[in-house]
């Protein structure tokens, strides 16, 4: 039998992983922001079985973690919830893999929040419920940031065209 | 601690069943309070305890622990009342005269100039509830009463039988040399 | 097939399509020629999907123990301490009674030494008497 930890928490590793990469765009430090957050999920799993929304509690965590992360190579911008999205600064190690690039630069322009959401969509496949819930925003936070990010996209991609 | 045992000894002598003779109550405590008489009294549940050492620390197949185990078990309890420094003769005497002579039968007799020793019994049911002794010379007095249900040859463990495991190492020296 | 990848993109950059009409756009983007900037940027997403991080074990709970068994444990140690003191004790206060039973004896077979005559002695003459009585008995009777 399954204990918590095992059937919740764990199996969200890879997509974690991802989120971390999103932030932090550097294979062996988003996984080791993503160890850090499944250890502290580790010795915190009695509350965080007794949690309405330990997902969501895991994304956070792993976004701080990969943040700090960021924090500690370079100096960065304050990002809060709400506020637009300056810069964040690469780390100063890999080359993403040409595809992978232009996703970047794209999602570079859009403040946090429209990353975070527009990633779950896109990347993840989760619907605007499991978005709302993961993020523990309103659905219509979530269609309303979705809406901006693909118009975003929308004109960096013709932007891209005309170039 | 001393009235503890005081009350304890009247009590569990009060309550005896096979009735203790009146005299020796009274003689033992008579002497209960005063200090130049110690006292020892081991209970049934003594017996019980020294039995169940016995078991533990002797080999299944000596028959002399055996023996001794046997006769544990059939003693129900030991009081001493024994002084030094004392008028022994005399109490010795006193000893003799507060017995109730019709229940106590001689068993042996023991007069050299310096010391008096003497045993009885008392039957029921032709075994031995009672074995006393009693010694007494110049200066020591020595009362002792075993109480329990045994026969004649239990008692001859003690009387020839020198090789009990630990008869060596409790010898009191001092009480009747002469 | 363009016009509806073209219908499919209106929607989309409305935020208006299913999850299911997303996953068909990105699939006729790549039965297409041409939206190559499109292609690129869903072909990005979809590495991004494909990325994982390496294998790692589930951390278990292997030396850690449940609370209670730790208590239990505590409880046992300290219910089996305990059981060896008493035992202990009990087997001190046994010596102590032994020794008390001993001495005791030794008393009176000192005592007892000291008469000249065994108790065997004795004994035998005591089951004479009790043969002169029965026999006295008998004499009797048979008068």
């Amino acid at each position: 039998m399954k204990t918590f930890f095992e059937a919740t928490i764990w199996p969200l590793r890879n997509q974690l992983y991802r989120m971390a990469y999103l932030w932090i765009k550097n294979r062996s430090e988003a996984e080791d922001a993503v160890q850090e957050a499944l250890e502290k999920a580790w010795s915190s799993r009695e509350m965080l079985q007794r949690m309405d929304n330990p997902t969501g509690w895991m994304i956070r965590v792993v976004k701080n973690q990969s943040l700090q992360k960021i924090r500690e190579h370079k100096r960065w911008a304050v990002l809060g919830e709400g506020e637009d999205l300056p810069e964040v600064e690469e780390l100063p190690a890999e080359e993403s893999p040409p595809p992978l690039q232009l996703v970047f630069r794209f999602l570079k322009e859009l403040p946090e929040k429209q990353q975070e959401i527009f990633h779950l969509r896109e990347v993840e496949g989760l619907t605007y419920e499991e978005i709302s819930e993961y993020l523990e925003i309103s659905m219509e936070q979530v269609k309303v940031n979705l809406f901006r990010a693909r118009k975003s996209l929308q004109l960096f991609l013709t932007k891209h065209r005309e170039k | 601690m001393k009235k503890w045992l005081c009350v304890c000894f009247m009590t569990l002598m009060i309550g005896s069943v096979h009735a203790q003779d009146d005299a020796i109550v009274r003689f033992f405590s008579k002497y209960m309070e005063n200090e130049n008489f110690s006292r020892v009294y081991i209970s049934p549940k003594m017996m019980q305890m020294a039995g169940g050492f016995l078991k533990s620390n002797v080999e299944a197949g000596d028959a002399e622990g055996k023996d001794l185990g046997e006769l544990m078990q059939k003693i129900r309890g030991i009081r001493i009342l024994s002084g030094e420094k004392v008028n022994g003769k005399g109490l010795f005497q006193e000893a003799m005269s507060t017995l109730n002579k019709n229940k106590y039968e001689d068993l042996m007799d023991v007069h050299d100039k310096s010391s008096n020793v003497k045993f009885m019994v008392r039957e029921e049911n032709g075994r031995v509830a009672e074995l006393l002794m009693i010694t007494g010379s110049e200066t020591d007095f020595t009362l002792l009463s075993m109480l329990g249900n045994f026969t004649y040859q239990d008692l001859n463990i003690l009387a020839e039988k020198t090789n009990l495991p630990g008869m060596n190492e409790y010898q009191s020296g001092t009480k009747t040399t002469n | 097939m363009k016009e509806k990848i073209e219908a499919l993109l209106v929607k989309y950059y409305e935020g208006e399509t299913s999850l299911a009409e997303e996953r068909e756009l990105r699939k006729f983007l790549l039965k297409v020629s041409g939206f190559q900037e499109e292609k690129q940027f869903f072909l990005g997403l979809e590495v991004l999907k494909t990325l994982e991080p390496t294998e790692k074990a589930v951390p278990q709970a292997k030396g850690e123990v449940n609370l209670w068994l730790k208590i239990a444990a505590v409880i046992t140690l300290f219910l089996g301490l305990s059981w060896l003191f008493v035992d202990h004790q009990s087997k001190k206060e046994e010596a102590l009674a032994y020794a008390q039973v001993m001495e005791a004896f030794s008393l009176i077979q000192e005592n007892l030494k000291k008469g000249t005559t065994s108790l065997e002695a004795i004994q035998d003459m005591r089951y004479l008497n009790k043969a002169n009585e029965i026999f006295n008995i008998n004499h009797k009777e048979e008068q």
